[in-house]
């Protein structure tokens, strides 16, 4: 009895929180599965008609959409575990104490404080292929110019390295704050008993630094997968559909195309490969633990 | 009694009484005029011009307020999709490109405004393909804003610096009429081998740094259907089949392929024009003699004497083995379907598209060709319209008789413009034009699929 009212309460504590996260995560997953098995009737003043699997179907026939997946699963292969490594490293950098770290700390806070349309459009200046800054570094090399975000090898990569810029730096704020949790006297003991500057890195801290890595894996991956603003920006989703990710290719159905039904079916598909996703990192952490 | 009047307790209580009248007399005066949301342009002079409309109106009107919503080209398209979805009823006014009437339409997004405007004030009011243009079946959906027309416009200091002979043109200090802008435009029209032959000379690295500082040639909306249109339909190829329905066979013909392999010659094989420039950006190389050639709206022409540019106008270039084609259409302003001030709405609308004094006023500040009938006969008449640049206009009314065609008249034209222009910035940027132009026929036809 005693127990039934301990987990009533439990549960009333918990209310404000569940009700929240059923109002702002829930719901909205809800209507968008319910919008994805909509379509708009143009023939009825865009009147909402249920098709079933309608959009899905037509979805996965659609070859643009399929690109998009290829392009949306590329770049997060690449930005992801890139952007997490970066994170580390300045990290590592940031925790070490000398004269003058203060200023390279500063330097690592930077691309924080830069909000990401506006470095979006320093980087379009800089990349610009006509009078851009970095072709102009390249020809003291005597490297010719390149033109960047107009061309489909390079665009993605260009997407990439201004979103890393960017990301690491944030991201670094957490693995840093993780760096700081580990004990002292341990690195010492290990110090003492011989280990090597490396093997300190692999053996101690790199696992006592499990659980925001795990926290920064995670959430980095989320927000790539749902990466728009550079796109946005920056190419609209070329040359060719080479950086149409499937978050720009959703916002071009529903806000450019007027189709909300397939939109939100792209939503679905990109909530899946997260889910996915972020299922996949866990699992790898927990077999670790084990 | 002295206590109760000193300079120090009246002047609290006064200030106090004169906030409060303040407060109410501007609840009340809110609560009294009526304000309008307009989602529209922000793009160049637009903002401005529809300003001066507004002060006239409110003059008129003062119960009446317009407010804009401004966004950039692209952005108002989806702002109009999202706002109009969701039902939103702050908005009251909407700026339609022409081909979207019927699409507006059918999804509800528009008002019909027959009940306030009679089907003889819409004859006589505007020129025919204008008003048939905002209609929808027996509808009268959008009131037409203004025409448009499309311009060859050569920078006579940059052709003369680089001892290139320009071609027959409107020039400053000369007087023009209609008959010797008809003879120019029939007789000494350049083609686009001509223009290509000319920017290859024109274009140059003034600095001798290996960047080029002056372009040949440059188009005003870069990769926008409006504009490229006229490339192939002008080796007579239509983007659509009749029926609007069908871009297989049409968008990837072979006049279409040809007309852009052209356009990426521009920019990848003769390197005349420059690469990895927005349309809101290609007016001001153009105004700040960066290119020498530049074809673009007549709404140009004011913004290019502002800047202190030396210019002349000649007709719109064409293929050789094909026929001259300009561009043309332009705003119109619909009525809000989910708005709550639908009269005053349409009273506005009238004031800006039909009345004389609404509609010169927005002619003479934004400079775009009118679609009334009363200005278009006052620019063939008036003496005014004799002398460099306003003769342009004439020479806008003859292509509008004789080269202009409309865009497409298809319920997939919000897909078909954007997949036209992100396929020619493709183009630009190096992709093959068969390969960009099968992929977005194949595109286009998935989505005019829905409405067979």
């Amino acid at each position: 009895m005693k127990r039934r009212s301990e987990a009533l309460v439990a549960y009333w504590m918990l209310a404000p929180a569940l009700l929240a996260l059923g109002i702002f995560r829930i719901y909205p997953i809800a209507v968008t599965c319910w919008g994805s098995l909509c379509t708009e009737s143009f023939a009825h003043a865009g009147k909402l008609l249920f098709v079933g699997l309608a959009n899905y179907l037509d979805l996965f026939k659609d070859p643009i959409f399929w690109k998009s997946v290829w392009v949306t699963i590329k770049l997060n292969i690449v930005i992801n575990p890139l952007q997490v490594c970066l994170a580390l490293l300045l990290a590592v950098m940031a925790n070490q104490r000398f004269r003058g770290i203060g200023f390279y700390r500063l330097l690592f806070f930077v691309p924080i404080g830069v909000s990401l349309p506006i470095a979006c459009i320093v980087w379009r200046i800089m990349l610009d292929p006509n009078n851009g800054l970095i072709d102009s570094i390249l020809a003291l090399g005597r490297i010719p110019a390149q033109p960047f975000l107009i061309n489909q090898d390079q665009a993605l990569w260009c997407i990439v390295a201004i979103a890393t810029w960017k990301g690491a730096s944030f991201w670094m704020i957490f693995l840093w704050a993780g760096l700081q949790d580990v004990p002292r006297e341990v690195q010492e003991a290990a110090q003492i008993d011989g280990a090597s500057q490396t093997q300190r890195f692999f053996r101690i801290t790199l696992p006592l630094i499990k659980r925001p890595l795990l926290f920064v894996l995670v959430t980095d991956t989320a927000v790539n997968f749902l990466l728009f603003v550079p796109m946005f920006l920056l190419t609209r989703g070329g040359p060719a559909y080479s950086t149409n990710v499937l978050m720009y290719e959703a916002y071009k159905s529903g806000f450019t195309y007027g189709e909300m039904g397939r939109a939100l079916t792209i939503v679905m598909v990109l909530l899946a490969l997260v889910m996915i996703a972020v299922v996949a990192q866990f699992s790898l952490f927990q077999r670790e633990k084990v | 009694m002295k206590i109760l009047f000193s300079p120090f307790r009246l002047l609290p209580v006064s200030l106090c009484l004169s906030t409060a009248a303040l407060f109410l007399s501007t609840v009340l005066a809110a609560r009294a005029a009526t304000t309008l949301h307009w989602l529209t342009l922000s793009d160049g002079a637009w903002p401005a011009s529809v300003k001066k409309v507004i002060a006239a109106f409110e003059a008129e009107n003062p119960d009446i307020k317009v407010e804009l919503d401004l966004y950039p080209f692209r952005q108002l398209f989806e702002t109009i999709e999202v706002r109009m979805k969701a039902e939103d009823s702050d908005v009251d006014l909407i700026s339609v490109d022409v081909p979207l009437v019927a699409s507006y339409t059918v999804r509800g997004y528009l008002a019909p405004l027959n009940e306030y405007f009679t089907n003889e004030e819409i004859e006589k009011t505007w020129v025919k393909p204008s008003w048939q243009a905002g209609m929808y079946k027996e509808n009268f959906m959008a009131a037409p804003q203004n025409s448009s027309s499309q311009f060859f416009y050569i920078n006579r200091k940059l052709f003369q610096q680089a001892n290139v002979t320009p071609p027959k043109a409107l020039d400053p200090g000369k007087e023009t009429n209609y008959d010797q802008i008809a003879s120019i435009a029939k007789d000494d029209r350049w083609t686009w081998e001509q223009v290509v032959d000319a920017a290859k000379k024109l274009t140059k690295d003034t600095k001798g740094d290996g960047k080029i500082d002056v372009w040949g040639f440059e188009f005003d909306q870069v990769s926008r259907l409006y504009q490229l249109q006229c490339l192939g339909e002008s080796l007579g190829r239509s983007l659509v089949s009749p029926d609007g329905l069908k871009a297989e066979g049409y968008l990837n013909s072979d006049q279409w392929i040809k007309a852009a392999q052209w356009y990426a010659d521009l920019f990848n094989k003769w390197k005349v024009s420059p690469k990895n420039v927005s349309p809101a950006e290609s007016p001001d190389l153009f105004a700040s003699g960066k290119v020498a050639m530049f074809v673009g709206g007549e709404w140009n022409v004011p913004r290019f004497q502002e800047a202190g540019v030396d210019f002349a106008i000649a007709p719109f270039p064409y293929f050789k083995e094909g026929r001259p084609v300009t561009g043309t259409g332009s705003w119109h302003v619909g009525v809000a379907k989910g708005s709550s001030h639908k009269a005053e709405a349409a009273k506005f609308a009238k004031f800006l598209t039909e009345q004389e004094e609404g509609s010169k006023i927005w002619f003479e500040a934004q400079g775009q060709l009118p679609a009334t009938q009363e200005l278009l006969t006052a620019i063939e008449n008036s003496e005014k319209y004799r002398s460099f640049p306003k003769d342009a206009y004439l020479l806008g009314v003859y292509e509008a008789r004789n080269s202009a065609v409309f865009r497409p008249v298809t319920p997939g034209y919000l897909q078909l413009e954007d997949i036209f222009f992100s396929t020619f910035e493709d183009i630009r940027n190096g992709v093959d034009p068969k390969q960009a132009l099968d992929g977005a026929a194949e595109r286009v036809d998935r989505f005019l699929a829905q409405f067979k």
